[in-house]
C-alpha cells in the first residue's frame, strides 16, 4: 500500500448510502370504512376493497 | 355538482365534487364551514369520478412540470398548481379519494413550512395529546382502542402543526376504523411513543439523533422536490428538539397509561 493510499483512505469514508424513504403504505391498513351509503356503524358490511385483513386478529 | 368548504387542520378547502358519489365521505368524515363569502379557501380541490382501476398497489409516480405537481397511482391522479392553490383529483373509489387526500394534504403542509402527516394514532390524556407509532402491526390502532373513552384524535394519521416552540396536533379526517366524532378542539403534543408488543409494560426515552431517524419513515410524504425534503428534516428536528420520544413496550391492556400520566 503507498502513502499515497494511504491518505485517501484516511477521509471519512461512505459505507453504505441508504435513499430517504418516507411512508407512502397507508394501504395496508384498508379499514372498514366509513364509506359512501355506509353511515358508519355497518362494520365494514359496504366496504368494497377486500380481502379485508383485520389488524386485531395479529394479536 | 356539489360544493362543500371543508376544514383539514387550519386549513380550509372549497371543494368541488362532480359526482355524487362521494357526498358521504366528506359528510362523515370532515368539518364542514359555513359557505361564507368572507372565508380565506387555502385550496380549491375539483374531484373527477371514473379513473383507473382500484387498488392495486402503493405506487406513485410523480411528475414536475412547468406550472404543475403530477401524482399519478394506478386508482388516483392528482394535478395541482405549484402554489398549491387549486388541485384536480381523478379517484377510482373512495379509497382512492381518501389517499389522495392524504397525498395532497401532506404535501401542501410541508410546501408550507407548516407541519407533517405522521403515520400514528393519537389519543388526549390530561390535556396533552400523545403519539403512538410504529411499524405495521405495531399496535398503532389497538393503543388507540385500549385508550378509550380518551379523545382520539386519529387512528392512523396525525395532523400536527410545527412551530418554533411548540406542536400542535389538529384531529384528523384520514381515519381508518373507528368512526368517532371530530375533536373540534387541538391539543399540544406531549410526548411520541415507538411501540413494541411485549408481555411487560416498560417505558425509554430514545436519543434525539436517533428518533429523528427513527420517525423519519413514518412521515407521510411523496417527495418531487429535494428541497421540501430538507423541510421535512427541519420540521422534523423541531419535533425531537420538543417533545420526548420513548420506546414503550405494552401489554394489551391500557395499563401503560399509568407509564405515561
Amino acid at each position: 500500500m503507498t502513502e499515497k493510499q494511504v491518505i485517501k483512505e484516511s477521509r471519512p469514508l461512505v459505507l453504505a448510502h441508504q435513499a430517504i424513504r418516507f411512508e407512502t403504505s397507508q394501504s395496508w391498513n384498508k379499514g372498514h370504512g366509513p364509506v359512501s351509503g355506509d353511515p358508519g356503524k355497518s362494520d365494514g358490511d359496504y366496504y368494497k376493497h377486500d380481502p379485508y385483513d383485520p389488524k386485531k386478529t395479529k394479536w | 355538482m356539489k360544493e362543500s368548504i371543508v376544514k383539514i387542520g387550519e386549513h380550509v378547502f372549497h371543494i368541488k365534487n362532480r359526482s355524487f358519489l362521494y357526498r358521504d365521505f366528506f359528510r362523515h368524515n370532515f368539518i364542514h364551514m359555513v359557505d361564507d363569502e368572507h372565508q380565506a379557501i387555502h385550496m380549491t380541490i375539483d374531484i373527477m369520478t371514473g379513473f383507473g382501476i382500484p387498488f392495486l398497489n402503493d405506487e406513485v409516480k410523480t411528475t414536475k412540470e412547468k406550472n404543475k405537481l403530477i401524482f399519478e397511482r394506478a386508482d388516483y391522479l392528482i394535478e395541482v398548481d405549484q402554489e398549491f392553490s387549486h388541485a384536480i383529483i381523478h379517484v377510482n373509489n373512495d379509497l382512492s379519494l381518501k389517499h389522495a387526500l392524504m397525498n395532497l394534504y401532506s404535501c401542501f403542509i410541508v410546501h408550507i413550512n407548516w407541519g407533517l402527516l405522521i403515520h400514528s394514532s393519537c389519543v388526549v390524556e390530561r390535556n396533552k395529546a400523545h403519539i403512538f407509532t410504529g411499524q405495521s402491526g405495531a399496535g398503532k390502532s389497538t393503543a388507540a382502542q385500549l385508550s378509550y373513552p380518551r379523545t382520539l384524535l386519529s387512528d392512523e394519521a396525525t395532523i400536527l402543526k410545527i412551530t418554533g416552540d411548540e406542536l400542535i396536533v389538529f384531529d384528523s379526517p384520514f381515519r381508518s376504523e373507528m368512526n368517532e366524532k371530530s375533536a373540534k378542539e387541538s391539543y399540544s403534543l406531549g410526548s411520541i411513543q415507538l411501540l413494541n408488543q411485549s408481555v411487560t409494560n416498560r417505558r425509554t426515552e430514545v436519543a434525539k439523533s436517533d428518533s429523528l431517524l427513527l420517525l423519519l419513515d413514518k412521515v407521510f410524504y411523496w417527495t418531487y422536490d429535494p428541497e421540501e425534503t430538507k423541510n421535512i428534516f427541519k420540521l422534523l428536528k423541531c419535533v425531537v428538539d420538543n417533545v420526548p420520544v420513548y420506546d414503550l413496550h405494552f401489554q394489551k391492556n391500557d395499563a401503560f397509561w399509568e407509564l405515561i400520566s
